[in-house]
């Protein structure tokens, strides 16, 4: 066997569970905490979200059978306590309306590395929370748009549209910030 | 594959990073098609740029903290559920077992108790039955009581019931213990009155009737009905057909009128 491929099992039971989880979850704290932080736009929801998510990940731990996949599973972990609690601003994605194509191209990327973080955060800020969610998880954070219609409950076009429409929101509206901060300097 | 299907896998399923299997046929054409691979460079770059301005936020130490503190709060109250899931299981098994223990105690007495009153409503319709059912014939109560002290080891009450005429006696043997038979006849209708040690003997599934001076207990068998009491260790069972009332006031009359 390719040591180097081998993945990490780890069986019920085995070993001091509460340590391996710290030791599971510690790496990937700050990846959580910005995504909560992204999603809630709010430090102490943000806060709260973190720490329910950890609590839920620590009692679910044994059902964790490859270490390998425990960024992916906490992020799922978090989306779905996020989604539960939040649901109502789910319901915000009909009043956004992107006025740009919805394909993605080089230049929207050329315009992303153009602005700072701050206008990028700003940007992201004001998507509704359904775009901004599948825009974090699936262009973020990786996860396949199957595995996003899954914890999200809708079908998986739904989600691919919702990308789509992101996209194009966030585009705009970081090109409406960069004009205003150029007409600001 | 067309292109729309290829970039649709290679989104919904996996992206250009995705693990491998239904997403082959996808990447396969993604290297072949310019189109693709433009289209696949871009959705590269687009996350890479995203990836890149959003700048890695930091959990803040108090949050850190937090999290970490109610974790070990929750490592506490899990070690304390699991302990108590252990204990909680400890008690449902001890419990299980003793009423799985109690109940088969309680049907096997049952059982026992059902074959005592089947035996003294079979023996008595075995002799009852007969037109000479007595080993020792006699009339005379003290006579038969008699007869049986010689042959059994617990002391024998001569009754007389009230307007039944006293056949004789026989011994026998019920619940693997010796046992008087004494024998009557009330008009066309026959009586039987066993009288054995009670120590040991099953009583519980008869059914319990309180009479004015004493306990009785009465259970049915074939037709026949079985009235039964305990008086200083000593079982006395009366079985005929007769009512169960107008057995209860013969026996009544006989021992403790």
């Amino acid at each position: 066997m390719d040591s180097g491929r081998r993945r990490w099992t780890i069986l019920p039971g085995q070993g001091d569970q509460p340590r391996l989880f710290e030791e599971c979850l510690l790496p990937h704290l700050d990846t959580l905490y910005g995504l909560a932080r992204r999603l809630t736009r709010d430090d102490d929801d943000a806060a709260d979200l973190l720490q329910d998510t950890a609590l839920r990940a620590f009692e679910k731990f044994h059902q964790l059978r490859h270490r390998g996949a425990v960024r992916a599973w906490l992020i799922k972990i978090l989306t779905s306590i996020f989604l539960n609690r939040f649901a109502g601003d789910m319901d915000d994605e009909r009043r956004a309306v992107a006025t740009e194509p919805l394909v993605s191209e080089t230049p929207e990327a050329a315009l992303l590395r153009r602005c700072d973080a701050d206008t990028v955060e700003a940007a992201l800020a004001e998507l509704p929370a359904a775009f901004r969610l599948t825009v974090l998880l699936a262009d973020v954070e990786e996860i396949p748009l199957r595995e996003i219609a899954l914890l999200c409950a809708c079908p998986v076009g739904t989600v691919a549209s919702r990308l789509a429409r992101g996209r194009a929101l966030l585009r705009v509206r970081l090109g409406h910030l960069r004009r205003a901060g150029a007409e600001e300097v | 594959m067309d292109c729309a299907a290829a970039r649709r896998l290679l989104r919904e399923v996996g992206g250009p990073a995705g693990p491998g299997g239904e997403l082959a046929e996808a990447r396969a054409h993604a290297r072949g098609c310019p189109r693709c691979q433009e289209w696949q460079e871009a959705e590269v770059s687009w996350r890479a740029a995203l990836r890149q301005a959003l700048s890695r936020i930091e959990t803040p130490l108090r949050i850190k903290e937090r999290v970490f503190s109610s974790l070990a709060g929750a490592r506490v109250g899990a070690a304390l559920r699991k302990q108590r899931r252990r204990w909680t299981a400890a008690v449902l098994v001890l419990t299980l077992a003793g009423s799985a223990a109690a109940g088969v105690w309680f049907w096997r007495e049952r059982a026992r108790d059902g074959l005592l009153v089947a035996a003294l409503a079979e023996d008595h319709l075995l002799y009852a039955a007969r037109s000479a059912p007595a080993e020792f014939t006699s009339s005379d109560p003290g006579a038969v009581a008699r007869w049986f002290s010689e042959k059994v080891d617990f002391a024998v009450a001569a009754p007389a019931i009230p307007g039944a005429d006293l056949l004789g006696g026989r011994l026998c043997t019920l619940a693997d213990r010796r046992a008087t038979l004494w024998l009557y006849s009330r008009g066309d209708r026959r009586l039987s009155l066993f009288q054995m040690a009670a120590q040991g003997l099953p009583l519980g599934s008869m059914r319990v009737m309180r009479a004015e001076r004493g306990r009785f207990r009465c259970g049915h068998r074939k037709g026949v009905s079985v009235l039964a009491w305990v008086e200083r260790d000593v079982l006395f069972a009366l079985v005929s057909d007769l009512p169960e009332e107008e057995m209860l006031r013969l026996a009544r009359d006989a021992f403790r009128g």
